[in-house]
Parts: structure tokens; C-alpha cells; sequence
């Protein structure tokens, strides 16, 4: 998956956000090993520095510890990630229902808009 | 974190022109800097006062706690805005120069990017295209173990493949010893990269940030903030 | 360092001078073999051969003449070139204090000048078809006769005067390209007027030296043959000493520029 960094906003937090994605959608599963801050960095073309901020600051929230001899690791406790995960959806679901509403749909009609997709969804 | 460049009060100027005018400055070590302003704002001159190739009209300017001079020159690799490796020379000749007078020259690391581009040491510089010689230019600066590092300009007139290249050379060869500071209008490409910003307009430095708090304050990319700044 | 600069100085100009040198000495050697075939008696009627003959020396002539010439413009341009061009940006950030690069350049050219020298002087002896034994002798002679004038001290005083009048030319070569360096606008022309300046003051220098040595500089003037050998030696002697000063003089001015006062476009 290719990072995507926008340049209007802080760069760090953009990189917490894509880390957080990753980890949730498994690209780097619970317990896996990270690549070095010099290599993500080169991945996603930012400064090291910035990206070592984004690292520590996921340390902090417990998503990632380091290994002082073998490196930096996505947490085992699932229920961590399990934590970000729903946030990261409540925030999805929020920004979604806001553009909803705006369109000017109604809650009935929204949740029967979700059914019938999830009728397609299961058809592919 | 130590202090790789300070400046004092330094000016430069030609006659009667003022090019720089009361520079202070102080940049720590581990960081990409990015040295912005528009055409004629200073940049170049600022440049060469670090490398030696100009000296002040006043005012101060220390490397590494020394000024410009022999010792400097060992920790600082320059990379100017134009060819300046002579054309004749092979290029394995130019890395045994390279190697004679800089005892932090990597031979191996220039060799291996070299390689990786494709580039026979036997060729010399004649026969390259204009964007080949621009990136042999960039290995050869970049295979230094420096304290300081100089671009000026690295990635103006090379097409938008070779930016990506010259960025991630860049970005694989940084140390946390040694700080890069590059000089360039184009601001959009490189960005991302940069710790820090320094906004030169007339020879005065007008911001210098760290870019992750620009970008949080006027909820901009630097290169809005910079047209914005430097609107005509 | 220094002898890092003077192995590349050496290696950058010997591309250019060996070729050319090699080319004089070459023609000196077919011209001799073409001689040494040709065994037609000369009339005196306007023989193919003698026609041949004129247009060679001509030419050979012309190769000589274009060989001290090439040497000359090529030592100013090498100059020029590898500090104030281009290539300054790598040689001025080099880790190397700036009166090692004049001093390498300067002891090249010195060099090469010999080398000319030397070239041409074996594309005479190989054209005229002179033998060793002949040239030893003729060449004794010509030491004899020197003697005589300047004596044994003059004789050894000699080639260094001409060891430090060298210097002093090429010196001043250079400190007129600093010179003119000096103001960005028609820097070419600008060095040729300071080479002229620099002439004159030199003159100028001269001139007020000898005054102190009048004496003896007007006897050795008006009557030459009356001179004594020892005379010639103090005036050599002196001679060097004003070159060698007016040599530091010019290197110290042409240091001071390339160091403070650079602007490399």
C-alpha cells in the first residue's frame, strides 16, 4: 500500500494515521516486525526525523514497542489495536452520516441505502 | 544536538550592493533544511560563505565551530549548481580524486550507486546526458561522510523521475550526524523531506521554521505559504 | 596535498603537451630521414628538391614558432580554466590552502617550459643532422667562451637567472588573471590591461633599482669590454634578487585575491 502524504497538513500526523491503517487492516499484523525508521522513511519519501516522531508518538499510545536489540514491534494485544480500530471507524462513520445528512437523507433512508449495498457487496 | 552552522550578524555585499543583510542563524546537527526564497534572494551567496567560496563583507559565520576554511572544507560537500566535475576524466579517475583528497570519501558507495544507475566508471563525463551527469554529480557529493551537507538547486532541470531518485538518494544517505541543506525554488517536490525551513527574501531571512509547525499553523503546504509570502 | 595537486596538474596538461611536443620532435624526425634519402646532387637552378627544402623549414619553422606560443596560451588558459571557470567550484572546496594551488600550477608550467625548450632544441639537432661528438664539442666552446665573460660564478649564476625570470613571467601572467578577475565585466580584457600595468610597474621597479647600482649598470652600458667578470656577477646577483622580490610580490597579491577576494560565477 502506498503512503500518501498531502502537504497542507503536519506530516507527522498524517503518518500516525497511515500506520494506524496498516496495522489495523493487518498489513503489519499484531506482533509483526517494522522496518527501520530509515527504511519507512525512504518508503514513504519524508524526513526520518518526522517519522520518528510519528514512531514514538504510536509508542506511546501502545500501538508499537521497541526491542532494544531487535528492533520495533507491532503490539501482541489485540485488544490495543482492537481500541484504534473502532476509532478509526467511529471517525469514519461520523464524517460519513455528517455528509449524509448534509445530502439531506434521513436515518430510515440511509440505513436502507447500507442494506442494499450490502446486497451487492455479497453478490460479488 | 550540536551546532553545525552559526552566523552573527553576517552580511555580504558586492560594492554597494547589499546582498546579505544581517544574517543570524544558528542550525543544529540531524536536519534537512530546506533554504527557500526566490531567484536573487541571497540563497547562492549564503551558500558559498559556507563553503569557503565567498568570505563576509561582516559579521560572523562558523562551521562546526570554525570558520571557513581548510578544516571546514574537509567536513562540508558542496554540490554547486552547474558541472563542475571536469568532463575529460574518467569516472573512476574522479573517484580516485575524490579519494586523494578527502579522507571521508566512500569509494564503495559511490561505486555502488554508480552501479546501481548503471553508469560504467570507465565512461567520462562527455558522454553522459545532461540529467546522467546531474545525479553522478549528486553520488559523488552524497558519497562523502560530511557534517555538512550543500545542494544547490539538486533537482532544477532534471525531469520528474530523476527528482524522485535524486530525493531518495538523498533521504538513503542521511545521517543523524550530519545536516543537508538544500537550496531550491521548487519547493512542492521536496517538502516532505525537509525538518525545517528558512525563507529568504532579499537577502533578509524572513521565517525559519520547523515545517511540521508551519504546515499546523497556517494549515498549509509550504509551498502555498511560500507563494504567498513571495507573491509578486 | 601539495603533491596530490602538482600529479593531477601534471597529468591534466601532459594530455595536451605530449601530443603537441611529440608532433614537433616527429617532424624533425621525417624531415631528417627525407634528407638523408635524398642523395640528387643541388644546382643551383630551382630544383623540386630545393623548393621541397624551403617549404620544410617553413613549416618546421611555423611548428616551432606555434609550439612556444601553444605552450604559453595553454599554461594561461589551464589556469584560468581549472580555478576561475568551472572547475573552481571543485578545486576552491577542496581542503587545501589556496597558494598550494598557485604553487602547483606555477612549478608546471615552469615544467613545461623547460620541456619546450628542450623539445625544440632536439628537433634542431635532429634536423640539422648534427653528430654527438660535433654538438659536444660546439657546446664546450660556447661554455668556454662564457667563462670568459662572466666567469666560473656567473656561469652557475646564470641558468638561475633565468630559473627566477621565468617565475617572474608566469607569476605575473597570473596576477594579471587575478586582477582581472576582479571585475566581472570584460574580465579578458581587463587582464590584458592589468598584464600591461603590471609591465610597467615592473619597468618602473626596475628602473628606480638599477639607480641604486648605477654605477655599475652604466659602465657595463658604455663600455662593455672593459668589464671584469666579477662585475657581470654582482649585476646578475642583483638582477636576481629584484626578480625574485618583484616574484614574492606578485604571488602574495595573486594569494590575496584568490583567497579573500573569489567570486566564481
Amino acid at each position: 500500500m502506498p503512503w500518501s502524504i498531502d502537504s497542507d497538513r503536519p506530516i507527522y500526523a498524517q503518518l500516525i494515521e497511515q500506520i494506524e491503517l496498516m496495522i489495523c487492516s493487518g498489513l503489519y499484523p499484531p506482533g509483526s516486525r517494522l522496518p527501520s525508521v530509515r527504511e519507512l522513511a525512504q518508503e514513504a519519501a519524508v524526513n526520518p526525523n518526522t517519522m520518528q516522531r510519528a514512531l514514538a508518538k504510536l509508542e506511546e499510545d501502545g500501538l508499537l514497542y521497541t526491542n532494544r536489540t531487535s528492533g520495533r514491534f507491532v503490539t501482541e494485544d489485540v485488544n490495543v489495536i482492537k481500541k484504534v480500530k473502532n476509532k478509526l471507524a467511529e471517525e469514519h462513520v461520523r464524517e460519513f452520516l455528517k455528509k449524509m445528512t448534509e445530502l439531506g437523507f434521513t436515518f430510515d433512508e440511509i440505513l436502507s441505502l447500507i442494506n442494499a449495498k450490502k446486497e451487492e457487496v455479497k453478490d460479488e | 544536538m550540536s551546532k553545525i552552522v552559526e552566523c552573527k550578524n553576517l552580511c555580504k555585499s558586492y560594492g554597494s550592493k547589499k546582498v546579505l543583510d544581517n544574517i543570524n542563524l544558528d542550525i543544529p546537527s540531524g536536519k534537512i533544511v530546506g533554504l527557500l526564497g526566490p531567484n536573487g534572494s541571497g540563497k547562492t551567496t549564503f551558500i558559498k560563505l559556507l563553503n569557503g567560496l565567498l568570505t563576509p563583507t561582516s559579521g560572523k559565520i562558523l562551521i562546526d565551530n570554525n570558520t571557513p576554511g581548510v578544516e571546514t572544507k574537509k567536513i562540508v560537500s558542496y554540490l554547486p549548481e552547474r558541472n563542475y566535475l571536469n568532463d575529460w576524466m574518467k569516472v573512476s579517475d574522479l573517484i580516485k580524486f575524490f579519494k586523494d583528497f578527502y579522507d571521508n570519501f566512500n569509494a564503495d558507495k559511490a561505486y555502488d550507486m554508480l552501479g546501481k544507475l548503471g553508469i560504467n566508471p570507465k565512461d567520462s563525463l562527455k558522454t553522459m546526458s545532461k540529467g546522467t551527469k546531474e545525479k553522478v554529480q549528486l553520488i559523488f557529493v552524497m558519497s562523502r561522510e560530511a557534517k555538512l551537507y550543500l545542494l544547490d538547486e539538486p533537482i532544477g532541470g532534471v525531469d520528474p523521475a530523476a527528482r524522485d531518485y535524486i530525493i531518495d538518494t538523498i533521504l538513503r544517505n542521511y545521517n543523524e550526524d550530519a545536516t543537508i541543506i538544500i537550496s531550491t525554488h521548487l519547493i512542492a517536490d521536496i517538502e516532505q523531506i525537509l525538518d525545517e525551513v528558512i525563507f529568504l527574501k532579499e537577502g533578509q531571512i524572513v521565517m525559519a521554521k520547523s515545517v511540521d509547525e508551519l504546515r499546523e499553523e497556517s494549515g498549509k503546504s509550504v509551498d502555498s505559504l511560500f507563494r504567498e509570502v513571495f507573491k509578486c | 596535498m601539495l603533491g596530490k595537486l602538482i600529479k593531477y596538474e601534471t597529468k591534466a596538461t601532459a594530455r595536451v603537451f605530449l601530443p603537441l611536443y611529440s608532433v614537433l620532435l616527429l617532424f624533425a624526425l621525417i624531415n631528417r630521414i627525407i634528407d638523408l634519402f635524398r642523395t640528387i646532387p643541388d644546382s643551383n637552378k630551382m630544383s623540386f628538391g630545393k623548393i621541397l627544402s624551403g617549404f620544410i623549414l617553413a613549416v618546421y619553422i611555423v611548428l616551432i614558432i606555434g609550439t612556444a606560443i601553444m605552450t604559453i596560451v595553454i599554461m594561461i588558459q589551464r589556469f584560468y580554466k581549472n580555478l576561475l571557470g568551472d572547475e573552481g567550484y571543485l578545486m576552491f572546496t577542496l581542503p587545501v590552502e589556496t597558494w598550494k594551488h598557485i604553487v602547483s600550477k606555477l612549478l608546471i608550467a615552469i615544467l613545461w617550459i623547460v620541456l619546450s625548450i628542450l623539445a625544440a632544441l632536439c628537433s634542431v639537432i635532429i634536423i640539422s643532422g648534427i653528430s654527438m661528438s660535433e654538438l659536444m664539442d660546439d657546446f664546450v666552446n660556447i661554455i668556454e667562451i662564457i667563462k670568459g665573460q662572466i666567469g666560473t660564478v656567473g656561469l652557475y649564476l646564470a641558468p638561475f637567472y633565468i630559473f627566477v625570470m621565468t617565475v617572474l613571467v608566469i607569476i605575473t601572467i597570473y596576477a594579471a588573471i587575478a586582477l582581472g578577475h576582479l571585475f566581472p565585466k570584460h574580465k579578458l580584457v581587463t587582464s590584458f590591461a592589468m598584464y600591461a600595468v603590471i609591465y610597467f610597474v615592473n619597468q618602473l621597479i626596475s628602473v628606480l633599482y638599477i639607480m641604486v647600482f648605477r654605477n655599475m649598470f652604466f659602465k657595463a652600458l658604455f663600455t662593455p669590454a672593459l668589464i671584469s667578470p666579477h662585475t657581470v656577477q654582482i649585476i646578475i646577483s642583483a638582477l636576481i634578487v629584484l626578480e625574485a622580490l618583484l616574484a614574492v610580490g606578485y604571488f602574495v597579491l595573486t594569494n590575496i585575491i584568490l583567497s579573500k577576494k573569489l567570486n566564481l560565477e
